[in-house]
C-alpha cells in the first residue's frame, strides 16, 4: 500500500494524504470487520499498548497477555455492532488499562465485579488513561519543548500524539528521512528526561 | 548475563529492537528485578512524553484556530481598507493615479495597525484559553 505510494515518489503534501487516507482505510475496514485490517492496526499500535501496561508494573508476559485481549475484547465489540469508531492507540490502552485494573481487582479481592463492567468496552476518552504526570511536570516538559525548533517540536508530537506513528510514516509525513526522525526524537528525548530527572 | 543497557531499555520501550533483541531484553528483565524496575521507569518515562504530546497537539491546534481567526480579521480589515480606498479613485475615473499605490499598500497597513489586530487576538485569545483549559483539564481528570 504505502510503498505504491512511494513508488510514485509524490510531493510531500500528497504523501501526508496518502498517509493520512491509507491510515483512515485501514480504520474504516476495521470497522467493517476486515480480520486482515485488524492485524494490520494490532500490528502497528500493540507495542504502545503493551508499554503502557510495562508502565503499571506489569510483567511483559503478562502485559502482552492483557493487550491481546484488549485487542479481542476490542474486536467482539465491533463484531456485536457496538463499535462506532475506533481511535487508535488510545482505545486499545485505555481498553487494556481497563483489563488490567479489572484483572487487579478480581486478584485482591476475589470477588465478581457487576456484568456490565466485566463485559463492556472502555471508555474511549483519553481522561480515562490514568495520567503519570503531575502539572508541575507537564509544564516543565512544555517549556523544555518550547526551547526546540519547531521543527524538531513538530517530529516529537507526531511520534508521541495520538495517530500513533511510526518513525518511517513521521520521516513520509514531513520530508525527512527515517534516521533524521529518529535522531530528533532521540534528541528531544534527551532534553525532556534530563528536565524530568533533574526535577524529581 | 550482564544487565541490559539503559540505551537497550530505552530502545525497546521506543519499538526499535528486532525480535531477538527484544526477547534478549524480555529474558533478562524477567530474572533480573533491578532491570525490571528500569524497564518500568523507561516505560512512564514513555507514556509521559505521550501524555506531553498529547496535550501540545491541543495547545497547536488551539493556537492555529487563534492565528487563522487572527489574520483573518487582519485581511478582512485590508479588503475593507482596500476597497475604501480603491472605489473613490474607480469613482473618480482615470482622474488619480496617486489612490492605486495607496490601495495596493493597504494590507500591510492593516497588519500594522496595532487597535485592529489586538482587538481580534484577545477575542480570539479568551476563546482559546477556555478551550485549551477545558482540553487540559479533561486530560488530567
Amino acid at each position: 500500500m504505502a510503498s505504491h505510494a512511494l513508488h510514485l515518489a509524490p510531493p510531500l503534501s500528497l504523501g501526508a494524504r496518502a498517509d493520512l487516507g491509507a491510515h483512515d482505510e485501514l480504520t474504516t475496514r476495521a470497522l467493517a470487520g476486515d480480520i486482515a485490517a485488524w492485524n494490520a492496526l494490532i500490528a502497528k499500535h500493540n507495542h504502545r499498548v503493551v508499554v503502557s501496561l510495562l508502565a503499571r508494573g506489569i510483567v511483559v508476559e503478562r502485559a502482552k497477555d492483557i493487550a491481546q485481549d484488549a485487542w479481542l475484547r476490542l474486536i467482539e465489540q465491533q463484531r456485536a455492532g457496538n463499535l462506532s469508531e475506533l481511535k487508535l492507540p488510545a482505545l486499545a490502552v485505555t481498553q487494556a488499562i481497563f483489563l488490567s485494573i479489572d484483572a487487579a481487582r478480581r486478584d485482591v479481592r476475589a470477588r465478581t465485579l457487576p456484568e456490565a463492567e466485566a463485559h463492556g468496552v472502555a471508555d474511549p476518552c483519553p481522561g480515562a488513561d490514568m495520567r503519570m504526570m503531575s502539572e508541575e511536570r507537564l509544564a516543565l516538559a512544555e517549556k523544555v519543548l518550547g526551547k526546540c525548533a519547531p521543527s524538531a517540536r513538530r517530529v516529537f508530537e507526531l511520534a508521541y500524539g495520538g495517530e500513533g506513528l511510526s518513525h518511517a510514516d513521521i520521516a513520509e509525513r514531513v520530508g525527512l528521512s527515517t534516521q533524521r526522525v529518529r535522531q530528533i526524537v532521540c534528541e528531544v528525548r534527551k532534553l525532556l528526561r534530563a528536565a524530568m530527572e533533574d526535577a524529581r | 548475563m550482564s544487565h541490559v543497557s539503559p540505551h537497550a531499555l530505552e530502545s525497546y520501550v521506543m519499538g526499535l529492537l528486532d525480535e531477538q533483541e527484544s526477547a534478549l531484553v524480555e529474558a533478562h528483565v524477567a530474572e533480573c528485578s533491578a532491570c525490571a524496575g528500569k524497564l518500568v521507569a523507561e516505560a512512564q518515562m514513555e507514556v509521559a512524553f505521550s501524555q506531553v504530546a498529547e496535550v501540545m497537539v491541543v495547545k497547536t491546534q488551539a493556537r492555529t484556530r487563534r492565528s487563522s481567526v487572527v489574520l483573518g480579521g487582519a485581511l478582512a480589515m485590508a479588503a475593507a481598507l482596500a476597497l475604501f480606498l480603491f472605489a473613490p479613485a474607480g469613482a473618480r475615473g482615470g482622474e488619480s493615479t496617486q489612490a492605486e499605490p495607496s490601495a495596493a499598500f493597504a494590507a500591510p497597513a492593516a497588519f500594522d495597525h496595532p487597535s485592529l489586530v489586538e482587538a481580534d487576538a484577545s477575542t480570539a485569545s479568551a476563546q482559546l484559553d477556555v478551550s485549551a483549559d477545558a482540553a487540559l483539564k479533561l486530560g488530567r481528570d
